[in-house]
């Protein structure tokens, strides 16, 4: 009883603490819109999270929708080229040797210095934009599974020859089932950065999303808006890395 | 030639303090239908020579060969079974076995598999706990997976590494029982070659044991004939005359193996094999 009321009061008085600390900062600080303002400017796109009433000025829910497509189709993107590419590092020594240093030196590499070659090889700014999330959040997934193929135990490849599995059932069989909670590790981290790199490359390329609107109210010289889209990312965020969470916990149980 | 003719295998692996020799040349020779056991203690490269044996590792130098045909890696007709059961954990005990059939008759139907399977898991007691997961059994009933497995592919050479050494006395003993049930059961002779640090185990079912020295350098000793009658009870065993003498002789065997280690005088093992000999020949 004590511990379940603990588990509720002190995240509480943690959230309580930092929003007090806003409050105080933006009474010393005449620009930042204090909880209350912020709130109050808000409204209309929290209790009406769906309305469209133009191009950028949408409902959060819509907005968030926007970005979400956008980082789904960029992290589907990324997982289908780094899922094979971490197999293949994973299996060969000799790819291995050839492409891990490539790999380190790309994979430090920030959103903001891929988007503008995407944007002079696709010459548009969605592509631009895909193009970029793909990129920076194919790498956990490309070391996670790498490292899973890796960590398989001689046990088990002995048991696929043992039985003379083909190759193919090698792959489905063993390969492939005890990769998958680290391939899922992969995919939560990855999940992660997909959507810190929305943000950046919504502003840069001006589309309507979370990002593209929060550039926009920037501009605007509206503030609130601006905290209203930094706590929506962090929820929305949040949300994605459980649901993800959930599912690596079920596959790990097996 | 005998069915399964190893001859001067030799093994050595790279180290820090540089290569070491765990196998130097090693013969064996096993006929057709015989159960061949050997019996070594802890670290004598016995599972080294289980891997080569059964092709899943490459000797340095030497030859395996199998029905007169030197082996490259697994025979089509050979089953392993593993110390550590070696169930794959995401697959319930009968997709184990029917992985294994499915491998070994993948012109089968899967309803065909799937009996088979299930035939295989009943013989070995295990009829109730078909859809459990490895995880969800004890040692003792993976273990029974395993031999299942192995034998649902019905082959003809059976290769066994310590399979009992990880499960307690009573199971221990249980499985035994169980693989003497199955050997007779399918009515076929199954070559076996069971590697074994017990040597009642080795008594109970061989009709050789092949003491194995220490290493570095590991080789085989004479091999000593068991002539009792199969299937044997380990009750039977305790008091046979027989039995006695050749337990006696293993471990004096292997004592002298240890001893001449230590002492570095050469190994004077021959008065014994000589009794098993002519026993053989009588």
């Amino acid at each position: 009883m004590k511990d379940r009321f603990l588990k509720f009061i002190l995240p509480l008085i943690g959230g309580l603490a930092v929003v007090s600390l806003w409050a105080v900062m933006s009474v010393k600080i005449p620009d930042l819109p204090s909880p209350l303002k912020t709130w109050e400017d808000s409204k209309l796109y929290l209790t009406q999270p769906l309305a469209k009433r133009g191009e950028m000025d949408q409902g959060i829910g819509l907005l968030a929708f926007h970005s979400l497509l956008r980082v789904g189709k960029g992290f589907f993107l990324g997982a289908l080229m780094a899922t094979p590419l971490g197999f293949l590092l994973g299996l060969s020594k000799t790819f291995n040797r050839m492409f891990d240093p490539v790999i380190q030196v790309l994979r430090p590499i920030s959103p903001l210095a891929w988007l503008p070659l995407g944007l002079i090889v696709f010459q548009k700014s969605e592509p631009a934009a895909l193009f970029t999330i793909a990129l920076c959040s194919m790498w956990p997934t490309v070391i996670n599974t790498m490292a899973g193929v890796k960590a398989i135990p001689q046990e088990y490849w002995n048991v696929a020859k043992v039985l003379r599995l083909t190759k193919f059932q090698t792959f489905t069989k063993v390969l492939l089932p005890a990769t998958l909670p680290h391939m899922f590790t992969g995919y939560r981290l990855s999940l992660g950065i997909a959507w810190l790199v929305i943000v950046a490359s919504e502003m840069l390329t001006g589309t309507p999303g979370i990002g593209g609107f929060l550039w926009q109210e920037y501009n605007s010289l509206i503030y609130a808006h601006i905290l209203l889209c930094i706590l929506t990312i962090g929820v929305v965020g949040f949300l994605l890395d459980r649901m993800m969470g959930f599912v690596e916990v079920r596959l790990r149980s097996v | 030639m005998a069915f399964v003719e190893v001859r001067n295998v030799s093994k050595s692996f790279a180290s820090a303090k540089g290569s070491r020799d765990v196998l130097s040349g090693i013969h064996l020779s096993v006929e057709e239908g015989e159960f061949v056991s050997i019996v070594g203690c802890m670290g004598a490269g016995k599972s080294t020579f289980m891997n080569i044996l059964s092709g899943l590792m490459k000797a340095d130098s030497g030859t395996v060969s199998i029905g007169g045909q030197t082996i490259t890696g697994i025979h089509p007709k050979a089953s392993v079974v593993f110390q550590n059961y070696s169930l794959l954990p995401w697959f319930s005990a009968i997709e184990n076995v029917r992985l294994a059939v499915e491998a070994a008759h993948p012109e089968w139907t899967r309803a065909q598999q799937v009996d088979q399977s299930r035939k295989f898991l009943e013989t070995v007691g295990l009829g109730n706990a078909l859809h459990k997961r490895p995880s969800q059994l004890s040692g003792g009933m993976r273990q029974r997976v395993a031999i299942a497995r192995a034998f649902a592919t019905e082959p003809s050479i059976l290769f066994m590494d310590e399979p009992f050494s990880a499960l307690d006395a009573l199971t221990r003993s249980t499985l035994q029982q169980v693989l003497i049930d199955l050997c007779s059961h399918t009515g076929r002779t199954v070559t076996t070659v069971m590697i074994t640090n017990n040597l009642d185990e080795a008594l109970l079912l061989s009709d050789q044991i092949i003491p194995m020295t220490a290493p570095p350098r590991a080789k085989f000793g004479a091999p000593i004939a068991v002539q009792l009658p199969k299937p044997r009870s380990a009750a039977q065993l305790l008091h046979d005359s027989h039995a006695v003498r050749i337990r006696a002789e293993v471990v004096e065997r292997l004592a002298e193996f240890i001893h001449t280690k230590k002492t570095g005088s050469p190994v004077i093992p021959i008065r014994l094999s000589t009794v098993a000999n002519e026993e053989r020949a009588s």
